[in-house]
């Protein structure tokens, strides 16, 4: 470190980050000051629930602050579009080979990268093995080609839930969220979003998508294995490892955290699918965006560049388990994604992963889908909560028109 | 130093500028902004009435604006008479009416956003410990916040329980500002306690009830953060009242101009039922 009289004549860029645990975030940070002791990245971490607001006050006063900040990756488009995020193609294009084509991908808006990506995901069923064998049920299949099926999901859900114990089939960690949701009507061949990315009447009050949401619906009420109105990621988490459920399905980021609680045995398995679908799962990436109103644009960048360098990347996934975005990660630590969790993940990566829908009106998508779900889940009729959600999310996507 | 006339501005002269700046001005920038809509790149357009008109056209906002009625209508009574009921439980000086005055306070210096989590948590469906109880005794487990039908019921629960401490202090205050000799008069002529506080208390109480309502009005009016933490307008927008939806269009939609068209209705509403509720109650005076 460059001590205080460096430190003080230092930089100073503002930072708006995740929330993840300081213990993550610090010693990225820390290696970054070491590497750039000219540069001083005063970091603000806000936590997930109110990240995306506080940024949207943020960067909607139009101000040069924050230099840089952390953007999801489906939202990389409403920051182009209305000028909040800086056109990076000049910097990283000539690069991409470097990336995961989902991962760049995810931080592009009509050909141009606009934010840099830093991980990307991908979900797992996660097994209770102990339920699994008090039930006498067999433990599924770590091969993809041989997932469950969301029928056998249901059936086996049905031999685990014990209402009088408070024992359920399956949890959802992300329970009414589109990101971890809409694989399931697109594994029944929904489509979710017209291409242009402008409307969603057709698509999320389709046929498909509504004999989809009803099994969603079944899944908390009429077949009653998943617990309603858990919405909070860490009750979730908490009802599984706690041994009240069966079956969850969650982000590579369980798997460190389930390593560590002592007493839970558990085996990850893939995703389930549609018998007569397609495996679908979720993917989505965090990423870094820079203003384009700073004053530092080179400290920008410098910081950018030293976070997208494998060192750093490699250090990143080593601090949270999520697949990481740059293709020298993985050759570089074959020993651990050759184990079968990981190879699941990989596998799933490249072959059954789509993004959420790209689209300049995410937030204004998400939000309205997300409040439709809970409503659904809780036991509202779905087709007429799915029409008022298309009507919403239309009226919302207009002014993206022009 | 200062002529008479103008000394007392020079002192109040901070606390206009405060009120004016804090208070004012934001009404004021909500009044403009009201008739403007923000382009995609922060281009101001002049609209004129078009937020306001889609506001008063939207069926959503119409029910959004019934149930905050509702909302309003049935906190406030609540809040003014339990925040009553327990400045008379507390007025007497015993041995533990400063500790139960503190007690009954507590719930005030709790910051909103943890009660809200508090509360998500104990009426929690799965987790939560009133289920457990309830459960434990052979009730059926509640559903409260995520149940359509005791959402609001819940949420009214919430803004009882954490109002009523607050206004028991000003109730306490007007209660302690009656002159003692008159109960103590009406107690040697044969006054129940009933009549006392019938025709003694109650009419001079007057002016701390409408205080109160007025204030427990704009409360209720602007409760917003609970909403946001356990809810977020559900479930089945159950939950979706003004201030909800205002927060909605502004930061979840992206739609300054809807925001401030809503923000400008519950400002005009607040004064309208404050007006109300003075006249109300200084005709009863």
């Amino acid at each position: 470190m460059g001590g205080g009289h460096a430190k003080a004549q230092a930089t100073q860029l503002a930072t708006i980050w995740m929330g993840w645990p300081e213990q993550h975030v610090r010693p990225l940070f820390e290696m970054f000051s070491q590497a750039h002791p000219e540069i001083d990245p005063v970091v603000t971490p806000i936590p997930f629930d109110n990240l995306l607001q506080a940024l949207e006050v943020q960067l909607g006063a139009r101000t040069p602050l924050p230099d840089i900040y952390m953007a999801d990756g489906s939202l990389t488009a409403s920051y182009a579009v209305r000028g909040h995020a800086l056109d990076l193609t000049s910097v990283f294009g000539p690069e991409q080979d470097r990336f995961t084509a989902a991962g760049w991908d995810q931080g592009t808006w009509r050909n141009r990268l606009y934010t840099a990506p830093l991980h990307t995901s991908s979900p797992l069923l996660y097994i209770n093995r102990r339920l699994f064998a008090a039930a006498g049920i067999d433990i599924p299949a770590a091969d993809p080609a041989q997932r469950l099926t969301w029928e056998q999901t249901v059936e086996i859900g049905r031999r685990l839930t014990d209402r009088s114990r408070d024992t359920w089939g399956l949890v959802i960690e992300q329970s009414a969220r589109p990101y971890q949701i809409l694989p399931i009507m697109q594994s029944h061949g929904a489509t979710v979003i017209s291409e242009d990315g402008l409307s969603v009447t057709g698509h999320i009050d389709s046929p498909r998508f509504v004999e989809a949401a009803q099994f969603y619906a079944d899944l908390f009420n009429r077949h009653a294995i998943s617990p309603k109105g858990v919405f909070d990621l860490a009750l979730a988490r908490e009802v599984f490892t706690s041994g009240r459920a069966g079956m969850l399905i969650a982000g590579t980021w369980a798997l460190d955290l389930f390593d560590r609680v002592q007493g839970l045995d558990y085996v990850a398995v893939p995703h389930p699918s549609f018998a007569a679908g397609r495996p679908v799962t979720c993917t989505g990436s965090w990423h870094i965006a820079l203003n384009p109103r700073s004053r530092n644009r080179d400290q920008q960048l410098t910081l950018l560049r030293y976070f997208m360098s494998p060192g750093l990347q490699q250090a990143w996934f080593r601090l949270r388990t999520n697949p990481p975005v740059l293709k020298a990660t993985y050759e570089t630590m074959p020993e651990v994604f050759s184990s079968p969790a990981w190879r699941i993940v990989l596998h799933e990566l490249n072959t059954t992963a789509v993004p959420r829908p790209r689209t300049p009106g995410f937030r204004e998508y998400e939000d309205v889908l997300h409040t439709a779900f809970r409503d659904i889940q809780g036991g509202a009729e779905v087709a007429p909560r799915l029409q008022r959600a298309t009507r919403d999310i239309d009226r919302e996507l207009l002014k993206y028109r022009s | 130093m200062f002529k008479a006339g103008r000394t007392p501005w020079v002192f109040l002269l901070p606390a206009l500028l405060g009120l004016a700046l804090f208070r004012l001005a934001p009404i004021g920038v909500a009044a403009v902004g009201s008739f403007y809509t923000e382009g995609l790149t922060g281009e101001m357009h002049f609209t004129g009435l078009d937020n306001l008109v889609s506001v008063a056209t939207d069926p959503d906002m119409v029910a959004a604006l019934l149930r905050t009625l509702l909302f309003v209508a049935v906190v406030v009574p609540l809040v003014v008479g339990m925040s009553f009921a327990l400045a008379l439980l507390v007025q007497a000086p015993t041995r533990f009416s400063i500790a139960c005055r503190t007690i009954l306070v507590l719930p005030v210096t709790m910051s909103v956003a943890l009660t809200a989590v508090l509360w998500n948590l104990l009426f929690d469906p799965i987790l939560g410990p009133v289920n457990t109880v309830l459960s434990g005794m052979g009730f059926e487990r509640q559903f409260f916040f995520r149940g359509a039908d005791q959402a609001l019921p819940t949420m009214v629960a919430l803004a009882t329980w954490r109002a009523s401490g607050y206004w028991m202090i000003f109730m306490l205050a007007g209660l302690l500002a009656i002159a003692p000799d008159l109960r103590e008069a009406a107690r040697i002529d044969g006054a129940t306690r009933w009549q006392s506080l019938r025709y003694i208390t109650l009419p001079l109480m007057t002016r701390t009830f409408a205080f109160v309502a007025v204030g427990a009005t704009a409360v209720a009016f602007l409760f917003f953060a609970p909403i946001l933490v356990i809810t977020s307008g559900g479930p089945e927008a159950r939950t979706e009242l003004l201030m909800f939806k205002a927060y909605e269009a502004g930061f979840l939609r992206l739609n300054h101009g809807r925001a401030l068209a809503i923000s400008l209705a519950l400002l005009v509403l607040v004064g309208i039922f404050a007006v109300l509720e003075l006249r109300l109650l200084r005709a009863r005076e």
